[in-house]
């Protein structure tokens, strides 16, 4: 997936919320809900930059463009965070995970619920292997 | 033959579409060296706008085939095309002149005897060739490869053109990125928003290019060299790109472009493109610098110069807008911006003037307009509009022929003869010439303005005829029509002519003819069309058409895969005779082994059927053969001459026909010497030893003839009708391929020995003229 600018995620972001697709005039509003007023142009360029790099797809209702997400936000998350982790600690989550809970960016019940998880999708993953 | 007549279709066309081109080339030049050669007078008066855009007019003039009815460049290249008419009105294509029913043919004394001749010397001395060939077909031929020629030019010129842009934003948007500046990227939408301009434009940050520029036409783009402009710098580049992307400027270039390349012969629309690029900044920067104050310009001008040199060296000067191209323009775009003033009044007036006036011009300088650009609607209505008066022609009907005497030619000038078999037709009868259409059924004729329409817009597309030609044969084919919707077909018989008029109470009359090959379907009056339908019909469809195989089923004959078998046995020989020896249908099978005889009554309907004795199957394969054409055995073809119509001379002793098809190498050499001075595709009779030759190279040799007398005063009338037989047996296809001609021995002892005789031959019952030779 190609990196994408911080206002580009804006968008993104304003899309993702609206339920994975939305129309020019719910981007606009969207944004300026949150203060971030925007030119049209900006706008539509940055959209059209989306569509280059494959998150986003349009088609016209009558004259207007709906802008649907091809990717959604957790796709973008976890390919995002692959990209991060292979940077960053050359793909040793291990490390990613140790740094998270010294700098306390990761409570320690955080810490059990996710171990809860993990527990769990083990689980499944086991009763689920006979079926292939 | 067929693709001959294709061919000769479209270089006509091709002509057509040269002398168009040509001559919107012309016209178009004379508008760019009218613009080019004033320039001084405008140039710092009128609006580099107004510069820029009244190219659009020359375009416009180069483009677009429009004009008006009377034109400069339409009269020139149509004095051009009399001039050639007149000394090429002569010779016809010679398939046209001998094979259509209409005929457009220089009827001097002795002149066809002549064109023998000069066939003859022609062979002797090569000069004297040079003015024997058509010379239309010279023309023809010329403009065709000059048609590849242009088109070549053309399309190259323009696919260069293409590849060159398309690799040149290949290579820019490979090293663009894009710009991820919010800040500017608002500032830049804020342009638009002030300028109010439409649409999305991105901006992308590329520095190999020499100088911003505007590419895309589905996604334009701004593409600049550097981000590190101030913030005026920023906002003028800006505006000067926007500028051009909100006039459409690239579309106009490409629309000069496009025609360079049609035109790529003319070096004018090379000058014309050169001012087109050269205004197209100009007239940009005085859109952008109207709006601005005297210091606004003065930075607008810094502008362009700080851009020079900013970049790398990528530069496309052929589609994309760039910021400035060359500083020999850049000096004069600076001038410009500084002399920068408002339109007064009165130059806004005469500007509106020489509009006026260029646009006059472009129309008055039109464009050749083909003939075929009147409409059959035209055609139609002229006679109301431009009729020729009455006193211009005569109509007399002879038979069923209607000789309409034109320009004040008479008797003398009609034609030696014609035999139309029951058909009507119309002869159009001048001093130098004589134009025949038809044939036409007696049912055609209340319809026979229609009929006559459809013939004459071929020939008057191509070119075979003028549009008064047709407007003259239109006002007559209404008269006759009106004659016979008041069932007055014949009021104009001169009726002193020996012929016997047809019973105009028989709707069949043509029917009844002894040697009747109406295959029911039309006739068109070109042959080669009918060459080409006659080809492609089916033979079974065709018997199918006239209920022939629901006759034979009943009658124990049955068809398998075009094989005919009768009770159970492949027939060889198929005759189907119609009660006055005609045939209704004839196939031959070399994989048959029974010949049979179908008899009809007068209701023609099958009342025997009968073996054919072993000699006279013999006869028929033999004559099919070409080996026994010149015993005395039966031809395939019934002799008629003993029932034909009863003529006052056979009231005497019955004359005697001898007619045999011969191949070449039966003749003599002195004939075959003759033959091989003919034209293909032109009917030839070549006197020998008091013997006539029929020939004609390029037809196929499995034809059926048939002699036919009929009397009159001037003496007997000698119709010899040839008739392609059609067949799907191997044998035949081979013949076919292996003698491509039609030769035929005619020799003629008139009861009276002193009488004259006169010669007609049909060629699927369509009278066709031939040229007389003698060895």
């Amino acid at each position: 997936m190609q990196q994408i600018s911080d206002y580009e995620l804006e968008l993104m972001k304003t899309i993702w919320g609206n339920g994975g697709s939305a129309l020019y005039a719910e981007i606009v509003a969207s944004l300026s809900a949150r203060d971030m007023h925007l030119t049209k142009n900006t706008i539509i360029t940055l959209l059209s930059r989306l569509i280059d790099k494959g998150l986003l797809k349009t088609n016209k209702i009558g004259h207007r463009n709906r802008y649907t997400a091809i990717v959604s936000a957790d796709e973008y998350q976890s390919s995002q965070t692959e990209h991060f982790l292979d940077k960053v600690y050359e793909g040793n989550a291990k490390g990613l995970v140790s740094t998270l809970i010294q700098k306390d960016l990761l409570s320690a019940s955080d810490y059990e619920d996710l171990k809860k998880h993990w527990q769990t999708i083990l689980e499944k993953a086991e009763s689920g292997t006979p079926q292939g | 033959m067929i693709p001959c007549c294709l061919r000769k279709e479209h270089t006509i066309n091709m002509t057509a579409l040269m002398k168009l081109i040509l001559s919107l080339s012309l016209s178009g030049s004379l508008l760019i060296l009218l613009l080019l050669l004033f320039r001084p007078l405008y140039r710092n008066r009128l609006s580099k706008s107004w510069q820029y855009y009244i190219w659009i007019v020359v375009i416009l003039r180069l483009l677009l085939p429009v004009t008006p009815e009377t034109s400069l460049a339409g009269s020139l290249f149509s004095l051009e095309e009399m001039r050639g008419t007149d000394s090429t009105a002569a010779p016809e294509s010679p398939n046209d002149q001998s094979m259509t029913a209409y005929n457009t043919i220089k009827h001097e004394a002795g002149s066809s005897d002549d064109l023998i001749r000069d066939a003859t010397t022609a062979e002797n001395s090569p000069s004297a060739s040079a003015v024997s060939p058509d010379k239309e077909a010279y023309n023809e031929d010329h403009s065709q490869i000059f048609f590849f020629l242009w088109l070549t030019g053309a399309l190259l010129l323009f696919v260069r053109k293409l590849t060159v842009y398309q690799s040149f934003v290949k290579y820019v948007d490979a090293g663009s990125r894009p710009l991820e500046d919010i800040g500017l990227l608002e500032s830049f939408g804020h342009i638009m928003e002030q300028n109010r301009i439409k649409g999305a434009v991105d901006l992308y940050v590329n520095s190999l290019v020499s100088s911003p520029l505007l590419i895309g036409f589905l996604r334009p783009r701004i593409i600049l060299p550097h981000t590190s402009l101030s913030e005026s710098d920023f906002y003028y580049t800006a505006l000067h790109e926007l500028t051009h992307y909100r006039r459409r400027d690239m579309f106009y270039k490409w629309l000069s472009q496009l025609t360079v390349c049609l035109h790529w012969f003319n070096p004018c629309v090379y000058l014309m493109s050169r001012e087109i690029n050269r205004l197209c900044e100009l007239s940009c920067d005085e859109r952008v610098i109207a709006t601005l104050s005297d210091n606004a310009r003065k930075s607008y001008g810094t502008t362009l110069v700080n851009a020079v040199g900013a970049g790398g060296s990528y530069k496309d000067t052929l589609a994309s807008v760039t910021l400035h191209e060359s500083k020999e323009l850049l000096k004069g775009r600076l001038n410009a911006i500084m002399q920068y003033k408002k339109c007064s009044k009165p130059i806004k007036f005469i500007t509106l003037l020489v509009t006026g006036f260029l646009l006059g011009a472009a129309t008055v300088l039109g464009a050749y307009a083909a003939p075929d650009s009147h409409t059959a609607a035209d055609a139609a209505d002229a006679p109301l509009s431009a009729a020729p008066s009455r006193s211009d022609y005569r109509i007399e009907c002879e038979d069923t022929i209607y000789y309409i005497y034109v320009d004040g030619a008479g008797e003398a000038d009609k034609p030696l003869s014609n035999v139309t078999n029951g058909f009507y037709k119309l002869v159009f009868v001048y001093k130098d010439r004589y134009s025949t259409f038809g044939s036409f059924r007696r049912k055609d004729m209340p319809n026979l303005v229609r009929n006559l329409e459809s013939q004459c817009r071929t020939l008057l597309e191509n070119g075979r005829i003028s549009q008064e030609d047709v407007e003259l044969y239109l006002l007559v084919a209404g008269d006759i029509q009106d004659a016979w919707s008041s069932s007055d077909g014949q009021s104009y018989s001169a009726s002193a002519d020996g012929f016997d008029h047809p019973d105009d109470n028989d709707d069949h009359n043509y029917n009844d003819d002894d040697f009747d090959y109406d295959f029911d379907y039309d006739y068109t009056y070109d042959f080669d069309d009918d060459r080409k339908d006659f080809d492609e019909y089916y033979l079974s469809d065709y018997l199918e058409n006239r209920g022939l195989l629901e006759e034979y089923n009943e009658n124990g004959i049955v068809t398998v895969k075009n094989d005919y078998y009768y009770q159970n046995t492949r027939i060889r020989i198929l005759m189907d005779l119609r009660p006055d020896g005609s045939f209704e249908n004839f196939d031959y099978n070399d994989r048959g082994t029974v010949d049979l005889r179908l008899v009809r009554d007068g209701s023609n309907k099958i009342i025997r059927i009968e073996y054919l004795p072993a000699e006279e199957a013999a006869g028929i394969i033999g004559d099919l053969y070409d080996t026994l054409s010149d015993t005395a055995e039966e031809n395939i073809t019934p002799r008629r001459s003993d029932v034909s119509t009863p003529a006052p001379s056979m009231n005497t002793e019955p004359a005697v026909v001898d007619l045999n098809r011969l191949t070449r190498a039966e003749v003599s050499d002195k004939v075959r010497k003759a033959l091989d001075t003919c034209e293909d595709g032109r009917w030839y009779v070549i006197e020998s030893d008091g013997c006539q030759y029929i020939y004609y190279n390029g037809l196929s040799h499995t034809y059926a003839y048939e002699p036919r007398i009929t009397g009159s005063e001037k003496g007997d009338l000698i119709t010899v009708s040839i008739v392609d037989i059609k067949s799907n047996s191997p044998l035949l296809a081979r013949m076919k391929s292996a003698n491509r001609y039609v030769l035929l021995a005619f020799c003629y002892t008139p009861a009276d020995a002193d009488a004259e005789y006169e010669l007609t031959i049909e060629y699927n019952q369509t009278p066709v003229t031939y040229t007389e030779g003698h060895t």
